[in-house]
């Protein structure tokens, strides 16, 4: 600490000394119009590379099989961060005499002007790179960060994007992780369990109504068969909750998959008259639609 | 100095000259096509399979009269792409152990058509026959009950199996009974998951996987019919040089793509017969509006020749998801109607029948009265592509 405020102090001296062009000697490399040239074409190459390496990462991924999607967009961010670690690296080196010396204060440098500037961007981008290797959440994850909830599309370097429900996009920064619990619902794999809520009067058939959420399950053409199929009921002082447990083949499909598991429940129900709870009892947080979450 | 990509270019000219010079041969004339399409009707049913079905038959009835009683029903799976239903009743129309037995075959060819009441259709199905089966008892040879689709008992919705689970409960309650039945891999697999059927039905057998040679002796004289040479395309080995040799390869390859499926198999040797104007005449005669449509099958063949080229698949058309999930629908149940398909699918019918009909013009489906399958031609690559996306299906071996 003490020998980074030693260096800052003598480049400030530097700096407030008549003496520029020792200043830029030290630290400037020589510029000229090639320099620039090459600066010019490094960013108009790392650019069109972070565009096709986006464009390809999305052509590929819903092409290939759907158990490689995910894989295939998980690479992103990493392919994203190497190319720009490298155009930065080039860049600084084209202009910047890069030595040890001079790097070291540079960082303390920029270390105290971002600090006092640029506290939550630079949080955010740290954040994003500790994010690459903690892996919180992956490009094709179904999460929830405070309260948003829905699938990552996007992994910037200083926020990711989440789709909603409704198909909105919400830009949440990185440095969420620091301070808000992630909940991932599937980490990296394609099955996510979907939970889907139904509620009935006091009176219902236990055991039948099970058998015939099972069997909603297993009709729906979403469905991943090979996982396990479970549903769970629980007893609420206005009636009856059942909560079904199933896997859909592709996580993406969650909320057209509780669609179709209400909609063919729904009308079997309806054809056999079971009995919901009075609506004056569906009140608070357990409340809502008869049917569904 | 040339680019690699140049030479990739250069590569890729090549290949597609290849292909398109394949492709040159003209399809078959409308008169050859229909005299073949009618020799492989009449000889549908392979006789490997017919023979494999029959001993494998023959066994466990033997296991069944003498050492296990309780073993009382034989499940053959077979792809979806086979048609194992004529092949069962071919199989035991020529089966000369049958005197010994009363055989009784389920009445029910196809799902009811009211969507709505398809279990109560299934139901009286099963009074109509427990009815007969209750005039039968009296005989003293023992009796076997034929299902020859146990996927037609079904359909992929709430309470879509329950037929299933009555059929189950009805063969493991009567010992004295002995039931075949027919099924395709990937219903029998959902069943499987569903309603746990081969904790009930454990005895299965598959129908086995076709070798090059036993393709060759099944399909080879159908061309001899034709009364010609047909020509035949170079084996991947260029020391392939004898028209035995050439043969060979040509069925062995064919044994690979199909996976041994004679459904499968039938199909694609059929499209890879080509016919090929002007190679016994002068360039002058080879124009192909030479030939009168009323040409009999002997003028067509005397203007031209027959080439048997390497079986291939049919260029896949872009499947979307929602097409994935139709597609699947179909092989699962075998054959379907389109309110079948829309009430399995929970979608509604317009909707189906829209995708339907794109299909069906790209030649994927098929629609005979009102029941589509699935062209057999498609089935090995549609088979991988739904496996690699997470369908649940059944092995065909």
């Amino acid at each position: 600490m003490l020998l980074c405020q030693a260096t800052l102090a003598h480049s400030a001296l530097l700096m407030q000394s008549n003496k520029p062009s020792e200043f830029a000697k030290r630290w400037l490399a020589e510029i000229n119009f090639s320099t620039v040239l090459s600066a010019v074409i490094a960013i108009g190459i790392a650019y069109g590379l972070l565009l096709a390496i986006d464009n390809f990462t999305d052509w590929i991924s819903e092409r290939v099989p759907r158990r490689f999607r995910l894989l295939t967009k998980q690479g992103l961010p990493f392919l994203r961060a190497f190319v720009l670690l490298v155009s930065i690296v080039y860049v600084s080196n084209l202009f910047l005499n890069l030595s040890a010396r001079n790097l070291f204060a540079l960082t303390g440098t920029l270390a105290v002007a971002l600090g006092f500037a640029f506290k939550d961007y630079v949080s955010s981008i740290i954040a994003g790179v500790v994010g690459l290797y903690e892996v919180p959440y992956r490009v094709g994850d179904r999460v929830r960060i405070g309260e948003t909830y829905g699938e990552i599309t996007d992994y910037g370097l200083r926020r990711v994007q989440i789709r909603t429900p409704s198909d909105s996009l919400v830009s949440v920064p990185h440095s969420k992780i620091w301070t808000e619990p992630i909940i991932n619902a599937n980490s990296g794999d394609l099955e996510a369990q979907v939970v889907t809520n139904f509620y009935f009067s006091h009176a219902v058939d236990v055991a039948q109504t099970r058998q015939i959420l099972c069997q909603t399950a297993y009709s729906s053409k979403y469905t991943r068969l090979d996982l396990p199929v479970v549903v769970i009921a629980q007893e609420r002082p206005w009636g009856t909750q059942f909560k079904l447990k199933a896997y859909p083949m592709d996580a993406r499909d969650e909320f057209l998959y509780q669609t179709d598991l209400i909609q063919r429940a729904k009308q079997y129900f309806a054809d056999h008259a079971f009995e919901y709870p009075q609506s004056g009892y569906l009140q608070g947080p357990e409340g809502g639609a008869a049917v569904g979450e | 100095m040339i680019w690699p990509f140049e030479q990739f270019q250069a590569w890729l000219s090549k290949q597609r000259a290849k292909v398109t010079e394949k492709d040159e041969l003209d399809p078959l004339p409308p008169a050859i096509a229909a005299h073949i399409d009618q020799k492989l009707q009449e000889a549908s049913v392979n006789p490997t399979c017919r023979h494999h079905l029959l001993s494998t038959l023959e066994d466990y009835l033997d296991t069944w009269q003498t050492d296990k009683p309780s073993a009382n029903s034989l499940t053959v799976l077979h792809s979806p792409a086979e048609p194992f239903a004529p092949l069962l009743q071919q199989s035991l129309q020529s089966w000369p152990e049958a005197k010994n037995y009363v055989l009784h075959v389920l009445p029910l060819e196809e799902r009811p058509q009211q969507t709505s009441s398809i279990t109560q259709a299934l139901e009286t199905a099963r009074s109509q026959f427990l009815t007969e089966l209750g005039l039968e008892t009296a005989s003293d040879r023992p009796l076997i009950i034929v299902i020859p689709r146990l996927d037609i008992y079904f359909l992929r919705c709430i309470g879509g199996w329950q037929a299933i689970e009555q059929l189950r409960d009805m063969i493991t309650a009567d010992l004295s009974r002995f039931w075949l039945i027919g099924c395709n891999s990937w219903a029998w697999k959902y069943l499987n998951i569903v309603c746990q059927i081969e904790a009930y039905l454990e005895q299965t057998a598959h129908l086995p996987r076709l070798e090059g040679e036993q393709l060759q002796n099944w399909l080879q004289p159908l061309l001899k019919t034709l009364d010609t040479q047909v020509h035949l395309a170079e084996g991947r080995s260029q020391s392939d040089t004898s028209r035995e040799e050439k043969a060979t390869a040509l069925y062995e390859d064919l044994a690979n793509i199909s996976h041994g499926i004679s459904g499968v198999a039938a199909r694609l040797w059929r499209t890879s017969l080509r016919y090929q104007l002007g190679s016994t005449k002068s360039e002058s005669e080879t124009d192909p509006d030479s030939l009168p449509p009323e040409a009999t099958v002997a003028e067509i063949l005397a203007a031209g020749s027959l080439k048997q080229q390497r079986a291939r698949y049919p260029e896949m058309p872009d499947l979307s998801a929602a097409e994935d999930y139709l597609i699947y629908a179909i092989l699962l149940h075998g054959s379907i109607t389109v309110p079948h398909l829309a009430l399995s699918l929970g979608e509604l019918e317009v909707q189906v029948r829209a995708q339907v009909q794109k299909l069906l013009r790209q030649e994927v489906l098929h629609n005979q009265d009102g029941i589509l399958t699935v062209e057999p031609a498609y089935y090995p690559k549609l088979q991988d592509r739904l496996r690699q996306n997470n369908f649940v299906i059944g092995g065909d071996r």
